[in-house]
């Protein structure tokens, strides 16, 4: 056997910018393979579930409804400076919009845009278009009315004289339409036309926040009637925290005691907890109506036993909420806090009572401590869930318990108004973004102290 | 042994880096020859499991070249090298039985269903194991599954075979009754083998050669006696068997032998593996077991005299411990017999052969 | 001995807290149950006499009998369907962000598991806008994409769990041995996870098949799915027909868990005590 047999000194060292190529590329392999396994779900979840999301959002801040419903006028308005009244031109195109229109239905849905910022305005677009389509009638049918004579139709033909007067060009545009309808006078109406016309509208956002754009573009509180979002938001907020508050409250005990039960009991328990899991939301949610309701279950038992002499109302109202919510949240609280509790050996509590500390400091000096993040994880998993809650407030609370989600459904499906929607997405999906991460620092500081 | 002109295995200038600024192993030349029992020995992070990954496949070098009979192995996947592989958790497939873990290699190769049962019983009979063919791998004890591991390896008659740190996770005697069971396997088989291992004990009882790796580079390769007597370098004297550890200070060199300055003023004969010059600062080694208490110690080239700080009782020998040359902790191993005279305090006169010193 | 009498004291409070927490958990799903049986269409007990004409009604050929296959035919196969999409994809996913260097691993796995996070009305309300551009809406396409999307969080997690307790040293000793990357995949690791994926996969089935916000806003009036007629019946007459509906679901669910555990548990057996 030869001893050594390499020439130590004839080394040929890379250099590093050759090094830091040949790195890569070796590299560049395996990523592409990783890339082709994830690859093809990243682009679906990317392609089907970020993207339509983003860009339902977007709609809140969509504004091309009046541009395409009033084009003329739209262009017309950049000129005015947003004081009394715009000039003559304007009130010209808007006239041309309304009489010339080649797509009615945009008319219709610039009318309902402009009448979620200004109440009234889709009645007064209606008004003008009839009004102003009496007088064009008038202006072009006198030699038909003259061939027929019919008091009747004289008399209808004078009321359409009076106001094709200024159509007839008694007036300026501005002056017909005012005589039409005299709102048009006035400067809110102007302001959100022109508002209509930004390249991106805040008026979805402002109005999920119970906020508007006021006419000298600076943000005020919407009308006292409109300011119902503020408390919807801080409703959902604070069901979702009474939830969690509960869950942990009955989450704490149960999983602190499978945690200390013999394996086999312990499985047994799991399962107890894992059933309800797993049994669909709206089976469970029928089991509390059938529970519930007034002639429900729980009332008989109550009046049953004398607890009360009438039948408690439990469902369609908060408490119906909590109970069913707390239901569906519960084993998601006591999961995580089961495998945390369980891995936690009771060699430290005895440890901390063998040095002397009294049952209650242990428990919050050591134990707590130690499980804090299984109730971290359980909080913000509850709280999260709990705050796009849909199915259940829907069939078992009132209407003054719906929640966000509820109010998007609504928004879309009753009102179609699609940017409102996008705002209410919007705001709560900031809220859960922001509450996981603010839970989550929390939960994994809890670790390092 | 290695046919200078094709070696049964090569690497050739073998570089690895995992990011631009560390290299894991430096520019590796080996050869390795048919039938060889080659292991790779090493501290933690010194790039032996790195070389063997290479040689599996399951990293590709960063630069350089890895020949196995001739043929380059670079881009060449695992599948398709043919080379047995023994792992430190066994990695036995537990949801198959001893046999269809040891059919696995054979049904990959398309063998036929007789074939593979004579293969299986005769790798099975090997590690002696043959009743176990039906059990699961979870229903053997370490040992067993160890077996099981090196029959799987070596049941589709690889050339080459590596292992890695195959008996760590075993106790003890375990360890030592497999270190010779492999040994003989090896010897009756002649399959070449490279193993990895931070053993020393391991690697000195196997091997027919032993490559030191450090900081991702061979620093001695040579067989287990060449390795212990003749260390070449301070890392592999200190990482192979005891040793004391005493710097010093060349004062004059004639041939391989040179004379040295020890702190306390004390002047010591010594080896040395490399062109020595006066004045170079240099390690000496000594092993405790080369070191001669009492009157013998006279007449040795290099003779000393101190007091005994500690006597250690360690079962089959006595350690005793000395303040000498600027160190505080010069061990010396002795027999009981030997030991029995001595006491802490007492002046001994110690020493040593010039031959069985080394200065590195 | 004040803190021992102390504590069993508290123990004991805590057990019997439990228990009442854990029938809180389980009656309200066993109550509703024999109520399907009950021979009048009212939910008070005692109940006049027992009968199976509710189950009759839905396994029969009545017209309200003939929508309830339907929708239990849709039910079926829209899960079968997005549970297939979701398991496939999903681990495969799993398997690429197990490798060692993967770019952006933190994002690309926060990004796999919104669907999770999203509350769903957002996502029902998303895709209904974005699936009407591409005529999805309506379309079992569209409904089988949407729930996959709701179940891919699902298999990812429990698949990502297997892989994490899976020694890789497996997958490297099977390619040493000469098998091909895929048939090591198929004949080792696969099967040494299939618990986790089977698991997922349940999971994703499950997510479909109880899925109603998506389905609100995706199907159309006619494509009804088994929790699309509870919903319809709970919000409009509350029918032992639908409780009968809901036992049938509440089993079938059971037999879901049933069969995962049993799976898991064969699996451990097989493996042995090593």
């Amino acid at each position: 056997m030869s001893a050594t047999s390499f020439p130590a000194e004839a080394e040929q060292v890379l250099q590093p910018a050759q090094l830091h190529r040949a790195v890569k590329k070796s590299g560049r392999k395996r990523r592409l393979v990783s890339l082709a396994l994830f690859g093809p779900l990243l682009a679906f979840v990317l392609v089907f579930f970020i993207f339509p999301i983003l860009s339902f959002m977007a709609l809140a801040f969509h504004n091309d409804e009046v541009k395409t419903g009033f084009p003329l006028t739209s262009q017309a308005i950049q000129s005015w400076n947003g004081i009394g009244t715009p000039s003559e031109q304007v009130f010209e195109a808007l006239a041309q919009d309304l009489r010339e229109s080649s797509n009615p239905e945009a008319v219709t849905i610039a009318a309902a845009r402009l009448n979620f910022d200004v109440i009234g305005f889709r009645s007064l677009i209606v008004s003008t278009a009839s009004g102003l389509r009496q007088a064009a009638d008038a202006t072009s049918k006198p030699a038909q009315e003259e061939s027929v004579p019919d008091g009747f139709s004289i008399f209808g033909n004078a009321t359409a004289e009076d106001s094709s007067q200024a159509a007839a060009g008694l007036g300026t545009p501005k002056q017909q339409l005012i005589s039409i309808d005299p709102r048009w006078e006035e400067t809110r109406y102007w302001a959100a036309l022109k508002r209509g016309t930004w390249a991106v509208t805040p008026l979805y956002i402002l109005a999920a926040l119970d906020l508007r754009t006021a006419d000298d573009g600076s943000i005020e509180w919407a009308s006292p009637d409109r300011q119902i979002y503020l408390t919807l938001i801080g409703r959902t907020f604070f069901v979702s925290a009474i939830v969690t508050l509960i869950s942990i409250a009955l989450g704490f005990p149960v999983a602190r005691f499978i945690s200390t039960q013999p394996p086999s009991r312990a499985n047994l328990f799991m399962f107890l907890v894992l059933v309800p899991l797993w049994t669909s939301i709206l089976v469970r949610t029928t089991a509390w109506v059938v529970l519930l309701q007034g002639e429900g279950l729980l009332n008989d038992i109550i009046v049953k036993l004398g607890l009360s002499a009438t039948r408690l109302p439990l469902i369609h109202n908060r408490f119906g909420v909590y109970v069913a919510m707390v239901h569906i949240c519960l084993p998601f609280m006591v999961l995580p806090l089961y495998s945390v509790m369980k891995s936690v050996p009771s060699s430290y509590t005895r440890a901390a009572a063998s040095l002397g500390a009294a049952p209650l400091r242990v428990f919050f000096k050591v134990y707590l401590p130690l499980v804090f993040p299984g109730v971290a994880a359980g909080a913000l998993l509850v709280f999260i869930m709990g705050l796009g809650f849909y199915v259940t407030p829907a069939l078992v609370g009132g209407p003054r318990d719906q929640m966000l989600s509820y109010f998007i459904a609504a928004a879309i499906s009753r009102d179609l108004n699609w940017g409102l929607a996008a705002a209410l997405s919007i705001i709560l999906v900031v809220i859960v973004i922001v509450t996981l991460f603010v839970l989550r620092r929390f939960s994994s500081t809890a670790f390092t102290r | 042994m290695s046919g200078q002109f094709d070696p049964f295995l090569q690497f050739i200038d073998v570089q690895k880096a995992y990011d631009s600024t560390t290299m894991v192993v430096k520019s590796l030349n080996l050869n390795v020859a048919n039938g060889e029992f080659l292991t790779l020995l090493g501290p933690s992070g010194s790039g032996k499991t790195t070389t063997l990954m290479m040689l599996a496949g399951f990293e590709e070098p960063t630069s350089g070249e890895i020949r196995l009979q001739g043929r380059s192995m670079n881009g060449i996947p695992p599948h398709k090298r043919g080379v047995g592989m023994v792992f430190q958790n066994y990695s036995l497939f537990p949801h198959m039985t001893v046999g269809e873990n040891l059919a696995f290699p054979l049904q990959a190769r398309g063998m036929n269903k007789a074939e593979q049962t004579t293969r299986i019983r005769t790798a099975l009979d090997m590690v002696k194991l043959g009743a176990f063919a039906d059990r699961r791998p979870g229903q053997l004890s370490g040992g067993q599954q160890q077996r099981v591991a090196l029959a799987r390896a070596l049941v589709f008659e690889p050339e080459l075979v590596l292992m890695d740190e195959p008996l760590g996770a075993l106790d003890k005697q375990l360890r030592d009754h497999m270190q010779l069971e492999i040994k003989h396997l090896h010897d009756r088989i002649g399959v070449t083998v490279v193993y990895v291992t931070h053993d020393q004990t391991e690697a000195l009882v196997m091997s027919d050669r032993i490559a030191v790796f450090n900081e991702g580079r061979i620093q001695q390769i040579a067989p287990p006696a060449e390795i212990y007597q003749n260390p070449e370098t301070d890392f592999v004297a200190q990482f192979i068997g005891e040793n004391n550890r005493i710097e010093a200070t060349i004062k004059q060199v004639s041939g391989n032998q040179c004379q040295l300055v020890l702190k306390d003023g004390a002047n010591v004969l010594a080896n040395s593996p490399r062109k020595a010059e006066a004045g170079e600062a240099r390690v000496l080694s000594v092993r405790p077991e080369m070191i001669v208490v009492g009157p013998d110690a006279h007449e040795l080239a290099n003779s000393y005299e101190s007091k005994v700080r500690e006597i250690v009782y360690l079962g089959d020998h006595v350690r005793v411990i000395l303040g000498f040359g600027g160190i505080d902790d010069l061990s010396i191993k002795l027999t009981h017999r030997r030991a029995a005279k001595l006491s802490v305090g007492d002046h001994v006169r110690f020493g040593w052969k010039p031959e069985d010193c080394r200065a590195l | 001995m004040v803190n021992t009498s102390l504590e069993r004291a508290s123990n004991l409070a805590v057990a019997v807290v439990s228990l009442l927490v854990l029938l809180f958990l389980i009656v309200p799903l066993l109550v509703a149950i024999p109520l399907s049986f009950n021979l009048e269409p009212y939910f008070t007990y005692p109940m006049p006499g027992y009968s199976l004409r509710w189950y009759a009604e839905i396994f029969g050929s009545s017209a309200n009998g003939v929508a309830w296959h339907a929708a239990f035919a849709n039910s079926l196969f829209i899960g079968l369907c997005a549970c297939a999409v979701a398991t496939v994809l999903g681990t495969m996913a799993s398997f690429g962000l197990n490798r060692e260097d993967v770019p952006f691993r933190g994002l690309v796995q926060g990004l796999l598991l919104s669907p999770l996070v999203v509350p769903v009305v957002v996502f029902a309300t998303g895709s209904v806008y974005f699936f009407a551009r591409l005529s999805l809406v309506g379309t079992y396409t569209g409904l089988i994409i949407a729930h996959a999307l709701l179940g891919v969080p699902y298999v990812v997690i429990t698949v990502t769990a297997a892989l994490s307790g899976f020694d890789n040293n497996l997958y490297r000793a099977g390619v040493s041995l000469g098998a091909t990357p895929l048939s090591v995949f198929r004949r080792v690791v696969l099967p040494l996870i299939a618990p986790g994926v089977a698991s997922g996969a349940v999971f994703a089935f499950v997510v479909s098949w109880d899925e109603i916000i998506v389905t609100l806003f995706l199907a159309y009036p006619e494509q009804h799915t088994v929790p699309r007629r509870l919903w319809a019946g709970v919000n409009e007459q509350l029918s032992p027909v639908v409780i009968a509906a809901s036992t049938i679901l509440f089993i079938i669910t059971l037999g879901l868990l049933f069969a995962t555990e049993y799976l898991r548990r064969r699996n451990e057996r097989l493996l042995g005590s090593a």
